[in-house]
């Protein structure tokens, strides 16, 4: 009698693992691709609280304090999906933070740090979207303000390669921002990530 | 007639006792209650009679108010120390438990005096006397185990069948895990024809996509949760 019950609790206990080994397999089939959880709301949520504290320094004119207000989001963690790249959303609102404060930096005349957070954001928003097009398109209004104060100190050299590189940053913040409206128009809804 | 009723007296039945004729009982315990009064032992005969006609405090004792009063916490009243000491005798079994029942509860809790041979011999006794009783439901006893195995044993057995054949419960399951909202690219919530202004809306931006994505949130625990 005791072993007929222990054979019917092994075989019981096979047949469960074998049920659950099926839904191993879907559950690890799909953990490679990021799903929307808790960290990438923690993150959004700590972007959305800086840019608002940002607001309130702007209004008060205090540039200095919107980008203290901005660089935790851009320094501090991040999310990743399990290949260690950043999610779509986050690496978006990391080149968008980048966009703003390149903007403000520019604005206190600091055009190299502002330069280099243009060039960070381009790196994270690679693809063509409104976020790709709207870093070029700071980094050309930095470059023009940057060819206006090297007008002003009398380096007409250096105001006119600023200025060329305004333009070419303007015409590529156009070309991205003609190629989203095109596909936007076309109904070009199969592009990755969309 | 105006339909008020009137009252009338009317006397009372024959069996009723004269009401200033008191039972036996009642002379008994009026006699105790005169006799705790006449000695100062009815509590709350002494507590109005303490109210109405306080009697002096000792020397000691006001020393001991006093004392207390500013910061020495050792100092106490005559009534303080005999309570004390009826508390100690209690706890050292020198006097009947009263007042210390809950201390000495707690007492035998915390270290619990071994059982005397007498009282362990007597509790086996007891328990060797009612052993005649379960030899008769032995085999009764020993049913309990068995059907307990079998019935989980088929337990197991259902479970492992649903989850193999793949249950509707199970399937949906799956079917939630793998309808998790993915993290894409937030472009889709802005306006495609519309680029971003050259300043500002930033924050606009970030909370347009922070609301999503926490509905996105709401919806991945609801679906792993199991709920539709």
């Amino acid at each position: 009698m005791k072993r007929a019950i222990a054979v019917v609790l092994l075989a019981a206990a096979a047949l469960a693992s074998c049920g659950r080994g099926d839904a191993g397999q879907d559950s690890c089939a799909c953990a490679a691709e990021p799903v929307v959880d808790a960290a990438l709301l923690a993150f959004l949520s700590k972007a959305r609280a800086a840019h608002h504290q940002a607001d309130l320094a702007q209004e008060d004119g205090n540039l200095d304090l919107a980008i203290t207000a901005l660089e935790p989001v851009v320094r501090g963690p991040r999310p990743k999906t399990a290949t260690g790249e950043l999610g779509p959303e986050v690496a978006e609102v990391l080149a968008d933070t980048r966009a703003r404060l390149a903007d403000l930096r520019s604005d206190l005349g600091d055009f190299a740090l502002a330069l280099r957070d243009a060039a960070d954001g381009l790196s994270l928003a690679t693809r063509p979207t409104h976020f790709r097009g709207h870093l070029f398109e700071i980094q050309g209004v930095v470059f023009e303000r940057q060819a206006r104060a090297l007008d002003a100190q009398g380096d007409t050299g250096g105001a006119a390669r600023a200025k060329s590189a305004a333009l070419d940053a303007f015409d590529a913040a156009i070309k991205i921002q003609d190629q989203v409206i095109t596909d936007a128009l076309s109904g070009d809804a199969g592009r990755p990530g969309r | 007639m105006n339909g008020d009723r009137k009252l009338r007296l009317v006397p009372p039945p024959e069996d009723t006792p004269p009401a200033d004729e008191a039972s036996a009982e009642e002379r008994v315990a009026a006699e105790a209650l005169r006799d705790a009064l006449a000695h100062g032992e009815e509590p709350l005969a002494a507590e109005l009679r303490a109210a109405f006609a306080p009697a002096p405090l000792a020397e000691a004792d006001l020393d001991a108010i006093l004392a207390r009063a500013l910061g020495d916490e050792a100092a106490a009243t005559a009534a303080e120390r005999r309570a004390a000491d009826r508390l100690r005798a209690e706890l050292d079994g020198e006097a009947p438990v009263e007042e210390a029942a809950l201390l000495r509860a707690l007492k035998v809790a915390a270290a619990p005096a071994p059982i005397t041979a007498a009282r362990n011999e007597a509790l086996l006794e007891a328990a060797l006397a009612r052993q005649p009783l379960r030899r008769r439901s032995a085999a009764a006893r020993r049913l309990a185990p068995v059907t307990m195995a079998a019935l989980a044993g088929i337990t197991a057995l259902a479970a492992g069948v649903a989850l193999f054949l793949g249950a509707p419960d199970g399937g949906s399951r799956g079917a939630s895990a793998t309808a998790l909202i993915r993290a894409r690219s937030a472009d889709a919530l802005f306006d495609a024809t519309t680029p971003f202004p050259r300043s500002g809306e930033e924050s606009a931006r970030v909370d347009r996509i922070a609301s999503a994505r926490a509905r996105d949130l709401r919806k991945n625990r609801y679906a792993s949760w199991g709920v539709r």
